[in-house]
């Protein structure tokens, strides 16, 4: 199993009236080192939830930083963030992932976010100018007010970064304008609500952008289950039958039975844990296999069966 | 469809047209540039300069042509994988020698040949490197 760090809240900020600056930190052991776009997951009573981390992974000085929105009361995770968790207090986190990467190939990235999105693209840009490589920012926002890091972005990346204030017709047209005429070389990320990636994403299919330009930060399944039903599974190399509750993972009911399926993202994302079906229909919810794949497999992480499925393990 | 640019020397200017012509019936839109050879750098570069995200890049040159194209196209943000080689009737072909590495021509990729460096009997395949720019030649033992 993958193992936790214990860290301590040095410092907590307020960076908007609903975003505030979580600053974690060790006196014990140096933390692993990250990469721009990565991002911790906390362990929460209620549960794992994943953050990016906002600071330069090359000026990291033992420390994690993340902003996190409140949108729930203490019952969520950020609530419970915002109202439960204060300096000094500890915390468990996994060491740093990263499924959102910056491509090393880009001779030019261009960010586009929306909201509390802005929070991978802060390591990024601090990160490329380190090195000394080419970007751009495109971030929208209701205001200058609950814009998240504003004044950072203007202090140190104001020359490369276009805001959006503006209503919001106005800002999808602008948006959309400033995704268009990209030449070869060019890296587009995009980051913020569902609606606004569905946007972007829609209209760089509109002009013919390959997909492997275009580059999006997913913290939840492709796909939501609102009602999961509970299933059965038939393993047919070790002959094992069992069932899968209606609020487990079939990942997870594998490793109770001590069936060991390799994993990492656990949002279907990265197909670390990918298994092949024998028999039975399952509800995708990934956006890792394609139409074709899916025809034989699946991520055990986030997809589930319907009724009775047999897999090959 | 990708935006396809073909960049045939005057002398492949033939498989370029066909090329130009076949990649249109697709539906996508293509520009076929003719170059000089040797070729110029400095011009290709000019050629290669902002073109539209997501262009596919297919050359009808010889190899060492190809080679300075690829480093070109690689500066203006092409990766690999965007730039592909059209098919041409040359009339030779290279062959890779496992053993020794030397690289053999030969007229057919049908026959099998010996290695004019190490003597080795070789049997060319359809395994074609783009980094060797010649299809390997696997031992006859």
């Amino acid at each position: 199993m993958a193992y936790t760090l214990q860290l301590t809240v040095k410092k907590i900020e307020h960076e908007t009236d609903t975003i505030k600056k979580f600053t974690f930190t060790s006196d014990e052991i140096p933390l692993p080192p990250f990469g721009a776009g990565a991002h911790v997951t906390l362990h929460l009573p209620m549960g794992k939830r994943q953050y990016s981390l906002v600071n330069n992974p090359l000026e990291m000085k033992n420390e994690y930083v993340i902003a996190v929105k409140k949108i729930s009361d203490h019952n969520g995770g950020s609530g419970y963030l915002h109202e439960c968790i204060g300096q000094g207090d500890n915390i468990s986190v996994s060491p740093p992932d990263n499924f959102f990467p910056l491509r090393t190939e880009a001779k030019h990235h261009v960010f586009f976010a929306a909201g509390i999105g802005i929070t991978p693209f802060v390591s990024m840009m601090a990160y490329l100018k380190t090195i000394g490589r080419s970007f751009e920012l495109h971030y929208a926002a209701s205001g200058e007010r609950e814009c998240a890091f504003h004044r950072h972005i203007q202090n140190h990346f104001r020359s490369k970064s276009t805001f959006y204030f503006m209503k919001r017709e106005e800002k999808i047209a602008k948006l959309k304008k400033a995704l268009q005429n990209r030449t070869m070389g060019t890296h587009i990320y995009l980051c913020g609500p569902p609606a606004f990636m569905d946007i972007l994403l829609e209209h760089s299919h509109k002009l013919r952008y390959p997909e492997k330009f275009i580059h999006e930060e997913q913290f939840q399944p492709a796909v939501l289950i609102e009602n999961p039903q509970p299933f059965f599974v038939n393993l047919v190399k070790t002959k094992k039958t069992f069932m899968v509750s209606s609020g487990q993972t079939l990942l997870d009911a594998l490793h109770e039975i001590d069936i060991y399926v390799p994993y990492t993202c656990r949002m279907g994302v990265c197909g670390t844990c990918e298994v092949e079906i024998e028999e039975g229909d399952v509800v995708h919810c990934d956006s890792f296999l394609t139409e074709e794949e899916k025809v034989g497999n699946m991520l055990t992480c986030v997809s589930r069966g319907i009724g009775h499925i047999k897999l090959r393990l | 469809m990708r935006p396809i640019l073909i960049l045939s020397e005057v002398r492949f200017k033939k498989d370029g047209l066909k090329e130009k012509e076949l990649q249109k019936e697709n539906g996508s839109s293509v520009e076929l540039k003719l170059i000089d050879s040797p070729v110029d750098r400095k011009k290709i570069e000019q050629i290669l300069k902002d073109k539209p995200l997501g262009t596919m890049l297919i050359l009808y040159t010889g190899g060492a042509a190809r080679k300075r194209i690829r480093r070109a196209a690689n500066s203006a943000g092409f990766s690999h994988e965007d730039v592909r080689i059209g098919k041409m009737d040359t009339g030779t072909y290279c062959i890779f020698c496992s053993q020794c590495h030397r690289i053999n021509r030969t007229a057919s990729l049908e026959k099998s040949i010996i290695c004019i460096s190490c003597g080795q009997h070789l049997e060319p395949s359809n395994h074609y490197s783009s980094f060797q720019d010649a299809y390997l030649g696997y031992p006859i033992l």
